[in-house]
């Protein structure tokens, strides 16, 4: 723990990650604390307050319904966390594990996994979940399945090269001698010396998660209005552009906030975990 | 019916390449008979470590292998048994030291939950406590004065030596018939090596385990066997008991194998490197 912190402190940068991070997990999980209008997050509509510039008490301006913009970005960054959070969940298990069979099982399992993996990876991501978000109904639960659609074969690509340097390692071979099952040595020997990268990739991956899920709903595949959402919000925003500024340049920034925190966060695990590629 | 721990039959094996297969073992035969300790001795890719691995069925399973003969482990022909019951045998009846001690215990685990682990092979019920307690009973027939703090280490927080010495325990815990060393402390230094070699001795004399040594290390090997049979391509060349081989090495390959011993005591210089090894091919030598 200890050691933690002092690898953390040396490195300005990882400094400025861990503080970007804390302020948005924070005010997301505090939401409802910390915005001065927080029902402004729903189907709330005044007239004689709409688009507004930034002033008081809306620090960002307001919408062009007359909703705080301030308020509706902190509860974007909740809807954003939740989603890129559950996305993880789904595809990290489903990823590994199938990186896991491919790189220990044997050829011809590793020729199917590989092979369906490649297929995945060969699409460029954004249209595959374009194309899934424009079959289904664009909702935030479809939005997670499409992300994780496209997500998942990363990890299966890690883990699979992970698991071909560790399955030659002694411990795995002494693990066979001894009688282990496969699933024991795939998920309790081999697997717990993959946790550093794979937790590494997790931290970065969850500011392009966001990055991703703003891309689909601007446009206009995500999350549907009032749910506020950073990347339809900036969508909306872009027609007003220059005058009303504001509308986009705020939910834009926090994009960016969120991202470049998540990657900075990122490298500093990659220091403390010791996980240099 | 023989008392044999292990016999081995005109055991054959061959890789299959894209065109070509490759043969890899010629008809090896060999037996260890119970609490002996035989060496089998040959440079690297002579065919040691495989006969190992066949042994312990590790490589039976493989699509690209072909491999004939018999291996009979206590009376019980391999070859027969189901991969289930192979795997009821390893790590029960019969264990392996490694070369490398520290690379084959996991980093990720405490050595305590590393024995744990090996305990419940046998009974699958043992908890962490009583495997505690075996163990710390277990490190301290190998020398390790401290087991509470050993046992609370991982293991790259233990030296060579010490790492070593875990895994001689944790291959006798179980109280295997048949212990396999493979090159065990290769990795350390000569000091640490010689020491546990000694114990690893102390111990199997103890248990009445029989040892299937596989060296390249004709020092150790003179220490350690009661026989020895020495591999060359693949094909035994010469058995016989491990002094009788030593005085009077009767096949050209054993020969040189002896002469490549560099000594600092001799005077001699490393020996020439020998260009012509078609007398190495020469008929097996028995004792």
């Amino acid at each position: 723990m200890k050691r933690t912190v002092r690898i953390i402190l040396a490195n300005p940068l990882s400094v400025i990650g861990v503080i970007l991070i804390g302020l948005v997990v924070g005010s997301a999980i505090l939401a409802d604390f910390i915005t001065p209008f927080p029902t402004h997050r729903g189907t709330v509509v005044d007239f004689t307050n709409f688009n507004q510039p930034p002033g008081w008490p809306n620090i960002m301006g307001t919408d062009l319904v007359g909703r705080d913009l301030f308020t509706r970005i902190i509860y974007a960054y909740r809807i954003s966390l939740i989603l890129g959070i559950v996305v993880l969940l789904l595809a990290v298990p489903l990823g590994v594990t199938v990186g896991l069979m491919a790189g220990y099982l044997g050829p011809r399992v590793r020729f199917v996994l590989m092979r369906t993996t490649e297929v995945f990876l060969s699409i460029p991501p954004l249209v595959l979940a374009m194309s899934i978000m424009g079959v289904l109904e664009p909702t935030l639960i479809n939005g997670m399945m499409a992300v994780t659609v496209m997500w998942w074969p990363w990890y299966s690509r890690l883990v699979y090269n992970l698991t071909l340097a560790e399955r030659e390692e002694g411990y795995v071979l002494a693990a066979e001698v001894i009688g282990a099952s496969r699933f024991h040595i795939m998920f309790v020997e081999i697997l717990p010396n993959c946790f550093p990268a794979i937790l590494t990739k997790m931290t970065l991956d969850l500011g392009f998660v966001i990055l991703i899920a703003s891309s689909l709903s601007f446009l206009g595949l995500g999350v549907q209005p009032p749910t506020p959402d950073l990347g339809s919000m900036v969508a909306e925003g872009a027609r007003y552009l220059p005058d009303s500024w504001w509308l986009t340049v705020f939910p834009g920034l926090a994009i960016l906030v969120a991202v470049f925190g998540f990657n900075l966060l990122g490298d500093a695990m990659r220091e403390v975990l010791g996980t240099h590629q | 019916m023989n008392d044999l721990t292990l016999e081995i039959i005109d055991l054959s094996l061959s890789f299959k390449g894209l065109m070509e297969t490759t043969k890899v073992l010629h008809d090896v035969s060999l037996t260890i008979g119970q609490k002996e300790k035989v060496a089998l001795v040959g440079e690297s890719g002579s065919g040691k470590s495989v006969t190992a691995r066949l042994v312990l069925g590790l490589l039976q399973a493989q699509n690209k292998t072909r491999v004939s003969g018999t291996i009979n482990f206590e009376g019980r022909d391999l070859a027969w048994m189901t991969a289930r019951e192979r795997r009821q045998l390893r790590g029960t009846r019969m264990s392996m030291i490694f070369q490398d001690p520290v690379s084959a215990l996991n980093p990720v685990y405490r050595i305590e939950n590393q024995f744990h682990e090996v305990l419940k092979r046998k009974r699958p019920t043992v908890s962490l406590d009583e495997a505690r307690e075996e163990s710390t009973a277990i490190l301290g027939d190998v020398n390790i004065t401290e087991p509470e703090r050993v046992l609370k280490s991982f293991p790259f927080q233990l030296s060579g030596g010490m790492n070593q010495r875990v895994m001689i325990a944790m291959g006798l815990i179980n109280e295997p018939t048949l212990l396999i060393a493979d090159e065990p402390g290769t990795a350390l230094d000569v000091t640490v090596q010689d020491q546990t070699l000694r114990l690893m001795h102390d111990m199997v004399e103890e248990r009445g385990t029989s040892v299937f040594f596989i060296s390249h290390n004709l020092g150790v090997v003179r220490e350690f066997s009661d026989r020895l049979y020495v591999i060359y391509q693949g094909r035994i060349v010469e058995e016989g008991k491990t002094e009788d081989v030593f005085a009077n090495p009767k096949h050209p390959y054993t020969r040189a194998l002896l002469a490549a011993v560099p000594s600092i005591t001799s005077g001699d210089t490393i020996s020439d490197v020998i260009n012509d090894t078609s007398a190495f091919l020469a008929p097996r030598e028995v004792h």
